[in-house]
């Protein structure tokens, strides 16, 4: 059916004015699909894409966590570990000078000479100790061994002391010493019985021995590690926070026990972890500012290789779109390729028939003339007869209407076999050079009577810049009259018939026939250049017009087309060449 | 002027024979050969002024009869007449092989008018003794 449609329409170029309607519609149906494409392209991406994106910034997040995670228990195990050797060194330190204080006897001790004695050998098993001292309950020097001996020094109000003197054991802050020596103090208080007394034994350490501890935790030339007292007093020496006894810029930790591990922001390192932990039985807290570079050199990886596997994405979804538009541009390409095809071939078997049934009419006139001449010779000589012997026969007035009344219908048959055959006859085709729109002008000057009686408005529309024709005058006005004649037959009185002509691009020219009447259905058609096909009333239509008009268009080497809508209108179109190239097919 | 001799060659016996009639009504002095042949065989007998030649005979086209007509009595007018519109007929004309052309089917004034002008014609051949060469 469709195909049907298509075959028809085909027929001819159709007059803007009359396409327009059907063109909007198809407008308004082509933005309905677009839109839906659209629609549906992005309901599939946001499908496809969120799902995609979700799973990305999940597994991307949960791999922060485990890396960071992974980090932070590395950094704590580390310093955990120092920590303890830490706590364990300081252990040792007091049990050794508890083991001092019990194992000699108080009065070689008080004695500088044994002291020293004392001192000496402790000295060699442990370097980095600094010297011995005995404090009494006042906390007056009562003897000392060591480099810096100065006499009657009280110590009662050092922190120390008093942590000694009540806990037994103390372990100072680090102290820069007399002589700028750093060092911190190991404290343990002996109790004398039988006086109801105590003294302390005390013994300075080089804050080398601190350092060691803190060098333990595997650090990088970025990150940071040192002790501090208080909540931020340098004990140990900071790679970029200062040296001893400065102030550390940190957030202030809860002096619980146990490991504190956090982000934070510093001035100085910029995004570190930090990770501090309490010494228990010293006033220090161990801490280290570590910069997660591992971290964010995985990160920064990760993120690329997400991007990349994005862009991948992206350039192969770009792929299979313009694979996609390709193939279907291709696929259009050929099946418009094969409806033209088609369309060509229909249109060539619509000529062929055309043709066809031409010969097959002209033939049939032929064959019918003769009988038609026998009878009207036999007619003819009844006639005569009458006239010759007018006394011969009574009943002469019954015969004579008959007589005249078959003539007349041979007269109707001689118009029809004489107007196929003509045709025919004059196709000794005589070109000459025209100007198309004045056989217009003079084809309109036929009919002028014929309009004004029955008021029909014909406009002309030519246009002066059409070639000269080579092509034979006779036989175009013939066509433009059967075809104006027609119009003027579908539109009612008072109706409007426009006559175009304009240039046809480098192939000669084309005159347009348009008339507001009654339209052709499309069953009606496809027959209207069939000859003897007509719709019109017995006597009134011979159904010859258009198949001839075709005959001589073709014949000039030229084109006729029709658009027709029912109840608009109906618009032929002939196409005619520079020079009429005749075609011999034709008979 | 004295009414034309008509010879009218048809092999539509029918046609030929209504015509021939419808002529010698009119006081022509008409008679009918059906057949090429038969039109050598009449001429032997008779001396038309005017032959009526239809385009298609049996056995042989009607415009080769006029050709030799014109060969041996070049006096004699010759006029085809056809059912069938041919494009030819008007070249024959102007070439001067046959004096006119009708169509069937004929309407009888059209054809006596055809035929009076023709025997003008022939009278005036024969007064300028065309091409001298008629052989009696
Ligand atoms: N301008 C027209 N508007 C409507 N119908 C037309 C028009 N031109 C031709 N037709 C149709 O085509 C048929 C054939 O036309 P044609 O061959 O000229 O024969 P006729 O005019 O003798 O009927 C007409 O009977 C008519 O139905
Ligand atoms: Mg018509």
């Amino acid at each position: 059916m469709a195909e049907e449609q298509t075959k028809e329409t085909r027929l001819g170029s159709v007059k803007d004015m009359l396409r327009s309607p059907l063109r909007t519609i198809e407008a308004v149906r082509q933005d309905r699909y677009k839109s839906l494409k659209v629609r549906i392209f992005f309901t599939v991406g946001t499908l496809a894409g969120v799902p995609l994106l979700i799973v990305t910034a999940v597994c991307f997040f949960w791999l922060h966590a485990v890396l960071v995670d992974d980090f932070s228990s590395h950094l704590r195990w580390q310093m955990e570990h120092a920590r303890a050797g830490l706590e364990y060194f300081l252990s040792d330190r007091i049990s050794s000078l508890r083991y001092l204080a019990s194992a000699h006897p108080y009065a070689s001790l008080v004695n500088p000479q044994s002291l020293r004695e004392i001192f000496q050998k402790r000295k060699q098993e442990f370097p980095e100790l600094i010297d011995l001292e005995v404090v009494n309950a006042d906390g007056l020097q009562i003897s000392y061994a060591g480099p810096y001996s100065e006499k009657g020094k009280n110590h009662a109000q050092q922190d120390w002391f008093v942590r000694a003197k009540v806990h037994g054991v103390a372990v100072s802050q680090v102290f820069p010493g007399d002589r700028d020596l750093l060092h911190y103090v190991v404290a343990v208080r002996q109790y004398v019985p039988e006086r109801d007394s105590f003294w302390i034994l005390k013994a300075s350490i080089d804050v080398e021995t601190l350092n060691r501890f803190v060098a333990e935790i595997g650090l990088t030339e970025r990150d940071d590690a040192f002790l501090i007292a208080g909540t931020d007093m340098l004990q140990t020496h900071s790679r970029f926070h200062g040296a001893v006894f400065q102030r550390v810029a940190m957030p202030s930790l809860s002096q619980q026990r146990g490991f504190t591990l956090m982000k934070y922001k510093d001035e100085v390192s910029g995004n570190v972890i930090l990770g501090a932990t309490r010494v228990s039985g010293s006033p220090w807290t161990l801490v280290a500012f570590m910069k997660p570079t591992t971290l964010e050199r995985i990160f920064t990886m990760l993120k690329r290789e997400i991007l990349a596997v994005y862009l991948i994405i992206v350039f192969v979804a770009i792929g299979v779109w313009m694979n996609y538009r390709t193939t279907h541009s291709i696929v259009n390409r050929i099946r418009d390729t094969e409806k033209a095809r088609e369309e060509a071939i229909t249109h060539s078997e619509h000529s062929a028939k055309l043709a066809s049934i031409g010969r097959l009419a002209t033939g049939v006139a032929h064959e019918i003339n003769n009988p038609l001449a026998i009878i009207n010779e036999k007619a003819g000589l009844i006639k005569d007869l009458f006239e010759m012997y007018p006394e011969s026969s009574g009943c002469q007035r019954e015969f004579l209407p008959l007589v005249n009344a078959i003539s007349e219908s041979v007269n109707r048959c001689r118009t029809i076999t004489h107007r196929l055959l003509g045709f025919a006859r004059r196709m000794d085709i005589s070109i000459e050079p025209i100007n198309v729109n004045d056989v217009v002008r003079e084809v309109v000057g036929f009919l002028e009577r014929e309009l004004a009686v029955r008021n029909i408005r014909l406009e002309l529309n030519l246009d002066e810049n059409i070639p000269q024709i080579e092509s034979d005058r006779g036989l175009l006005q013939q066509v433009f009259l059967n075809i104006a004649n027609n119009a003027i037959d579908a539109v009612s009185d008072g109706g409007e018939i426009v006559v175009s002509s304009m240039p046809e691009n480098g192939s000669g020219l084309k005159v347009v026939i348009r008339d507001n009447g009654a339209g052709i259905p499309k069953e009606v058609l496809k027959h209207i250049f069939e000859p003897f096909f007509t719709t019109k009333q017995k006597g009134k239509g011979t159904g010859l017009g258009l198949s001839l008009s075709y005959g001589i268009i073709k014949r000039l080497g030229g084109t006729i087309e029709v658009d027709s809508f029912v109840d608009k209108g109906t618009a032929f179109t002939i196409t005619l060449p520079l020079a009429a190239e005749l075609d011999r097919s034709v008979q | 002027m004295k009414p034309a001799k008509v010879l009218l060659v048809d092999d539509e016996v029918e046609l030929a024979e209504a015509i021939v009639q419808r002529l010698k009504i009119r006081r022509y002095a008409a008679r009918a050969a059906f057949s090429g042949a038969g039109a050598i065989a009449a001429l032997q007998e008779e001396d038309p002024d005017v032959m009526i030649i239809d385009l298609y005979l049996q056995g042989m086209l009607g415009i080769d009869l006029a050709r030799s007509v014109r060969r041996i009595r070049p006096e004699i007018v010759t006029i085809m007449l056809s059912g069938h519109g041919s494009s030819d007929a008007e070249r024959w004309i102007s070439n001067g092989e046959i004096f006119d052309f009708v169509m069937k089917p004929v309407e009888i004034q059209q054809l006596v008018q055809k035929i009076d002008r023709a025997k003008k014609e022939h009278d005036e051949r024969q007064k300028r003794g065309v091409c001298g060469h008629a052989r009696h």
